[in-house]
């Protein structure tokens, strides 16, 4: 280890992800990749051993700021998987270091256009006079709609409310400052409108090797009406949602939040005894999802494995210990 | 206390049922009309008033019917109007009394169907399935209830309240959350607003994602409705109407002005399909859905009635 204190401008990314101030999948992952990007460019370490101590700190500081990320490990996950492709092939420190700082930089390029090329690859995906159904706020959803919408294609949106934080209604404010038509319904009501629907699209917070979503609480009822109901579900989702400790068996933990989002502390303290649980995410499996749109392209469900593969490189346990992601939780 | 009702101020279709018909008594004891005829008329019109008030609720329109037909004969046979007064206080007691009956005898038979240790899934409120719960319970055979809250009138709250107070160990979930804990469900219990002659099950919206959901995971979905919420319209081809509620229950009025031009629909009923129902526990004992055209022609002449045709 060649240098103990950290450049600031790591430092303050480390601070400002830990206390919120960078928020959404997409920002944490670049942020985080950011820092490593600085690490490999500042590093003053002379042999690659030393290059690889510096930013293995960096990374794990990272880690540690905010334990329930899926995007922010998967960033460092690309960016170390490079590296580590690197320093097999060459001892020069400065070709190890270029490999960092270049997958650095294709990953937050990427990752800065992937809502966009979502948005126009799932457009073509979605027909003129198509009735669309989402669920919760999902900007890659969105962007499909979206572009939809600017390309011509005359489309009617149903947003589901999505209890109990109601993610819906900013899905609907969006959507209607485009001009695009709106219907609110309760979640409970989408099953009652599925024949009127023709696509069903939403977005990911992650995706397992097998295919499966893991999204806002509600995704896998909708999907499942949608299916019975001959309806098509479209994911929309940017490449590092997909989780790699899937693909070694490990499962995707979830996140119970506040009682409190259920029913008011004043009305909870009359029923003591009522349980209440609150889970933010639930698992939709893949036979209920046709396509996951990803910026690299339209997938099935089942090629999730491939998406996982070609970014992330084979994961090994021991790999998995050292960028572990927790649970998934949603953000505040 | 027709605005009462209409408000959503009575809670699942059997206490409306109760509070409607207790009005309609309470109209007719007060009732100032000078004949029969006038007397008939008056009660008709307000016994029209109070089913449209609540059009899916068909023990209401059952109930009502009950009574208006039952004053019609008597006006046809000759009594005046203190004698139809009665008949109508009368006829509201005694269905009143055959609801209370047919309540405790769905729970007595819905219990048996509960094993020991059984986790339940309530959906909605619902009179009969409290009363199969506290039944249960009585048997000792220590349930656990999840109840999902029921947006957007959130009826589940008022569910969980009755079921604490049975001390049955109770646990509050949202709507969405139904499939995430489906496979810690072992039933799947509902109430119903109404029954078709096809076996469809009308009740409280997201029933059908719940019975959906329940079928394709092996969960049994139970049914808990009383014969007269079986509609007898269904036979002749009538859909049962299903109402849409106010808009200011999804987003308030004040919210709704940052969302100019959005449309939102509240439909409060679903219609979950028979196939999707292992079974309706009626106080006539356990039939599957497809039984409900026995039951409504078993019943012909008391449902049916003679006034079919004028509703």
């Amino acid at each position: 280890m060649s240098s103990v204190t950290l450049p600031l401008e790591i430092k303050q990314i480390t601070k400002d992800i830990k206390e919120m101030r960078i928020r959404g999948a997409g920002k944490l992952a670049r942020s985080a990749v950011r820092a490593l990007m600085v690490m490999c460019e500042e590093s003053s370490a002379t042999n690659v051993d030393d290059f690889l101590g510096d930013i293995r700190i960096v990374s794990r500081a990272l880690l540690e700021t905010r334990p329930t990320a899926v995007s922010l490990p998967n960033g460092i996950r690309y960016v170390m998987h490079r590296v580590n492709i690197a320093q097999q092939k060459t001892d020069d420190l400065e070709l190890v270091r270029l490999a960092g700082i270049n997958a650095a930089e294709e990953f937050i390029a990427n990752s800065k256009t992937a809502i966009e090329r979502i948005g126009q690859i799932g457009a073509r995906r979605i027909k003129d006079g198509d009735v669309l159904m989402t669920h919760c706020n999902s900007s890659a959803a969105i962007a499909v709609i979206k572009t939809a919408w600017e390309t011509g294609k005359r489309i009617h949106v149903y947003v589901t409310e999505t209890r109990p934080r109601f993610q819906g209604r900013i899905t609907a404010g969006i959507l209607l400052k485009l001009g695009i038509p709106v219907t609110m319904i309760v979640d409970d009501a989408a099953r009652y409108f599925m024949k009127d629907i023709d696509k069903v699209v939403v977005g990911a917070d992650a995706i397992t090797a097998n295919g499966a979503i893991v999204n806002k609480i509600g995704t896998s009822m909708i999907a499942l009406a949608a299916k019975e109901s001959s309806v098509r579900t479209f994911v929309a989702a940017e490449t590092f949602k997909f989780s790699p400790e899937t693909m070694i068996g490990e499962a995707v933990a979830i996140e119970e939040r506040r009682n409190d989002e259920l029913i008011s502390e004043s009305e909870l303290r009359e029923l003591p005894k009522l349980e209440i649980k609150n889970p933010s995410f639930d698992v939709t499996p893949p036979e209920y999802i046709d396509l996951i749109i990803t910026e690299k392209g339209i997938i099935p469900p089942q090629g999730a494995i491939l998406v996982l593969q070609e970014i992330m490189g084979a994961i090994t346990p021991e790999e998995l210990e050292e960028y572990k992601t927790f649970t998934l939780a949603e953000e505040d | 206390m027709v605005g009462r009702i209409r408000g959503k101020e009575f809670r699942g279709p059997t206490l409306v049922t109760q509070a409607a018909l207790r009005a309609l008594s309470e109209a007719s004891r007060v009732s100032t009309s000078h004949s029969p005829q006038e007397f008939v008329l008056e009660q008709s019109v307000f016994g029209d008033l109070l089913v449209k008030t609540r059009p899916t609720a068909i023990l209401l329109a059952n109930g009502v019917r009950r009574v208006i037909d039952a004053v019609r004969m008597g006006a046809d046979q000759g009594s005046n109007v203190p004698a139809l007064q009665e008949t109508v206080s009368k006829t509201v007691d005694s269905f009143l009394v055959e609801i209370k009956q047919s309540v405790d005898k769905i729970g007595e038979i819905g219990a048996r169907r509960l094993r020991s240790g059984d986790t339940v899934l309530c959906y909605g409120y619902s009179t009969s399935v409290l009363s199969i719960v506290q039944k249960a319970q009585e048997l000792g055979k220590n349930l656990r209830v999840i109840v999902s809250e029921s947006r957007p009138e959130l009826e589940g709250r008022l569910m969980a309240q009755e079921l604490l107070k049975l001390n049955v160990p109770t646990t509050m979930i949202i709507d969405s959350a139904v499939s995430y804990f489906i496979k810690d469900v072992d039933r799947v219990l509902t109430g119903a607003d109404a029954v078709s002659a096809n076996g469809a099950v009308i009740n409280k919206i997201g029933t059908a994602t719940v019975a959906a959901i329940a079928h394709l995971s092996r969960v049994n979905v139970f049914v808990a409705a009383s014969v007269y919420k079986f509609s007898p319209e269904t036979i002749l081809g009538e859909r049962i109407e299903i109402e849409e509620l106010d808009h200011s229950l999804v987003i308030s009025r004040e919210l709704m002005t940052h969302f100019k031009g959005m449309e939102i629909r509240n439909p409060a009923f679903d219609v979950t399909p028979p196939d999707h129902i292992d079974l309706i526990v009626t106080e006539r004992g356990v039939i599957p859905p497809q039984g409900a055209i026995m039951i409504l022609r078993q019943h012909e002449t008391g449902l049916l009635g003679t006034g079919l045709a004028d509703w």
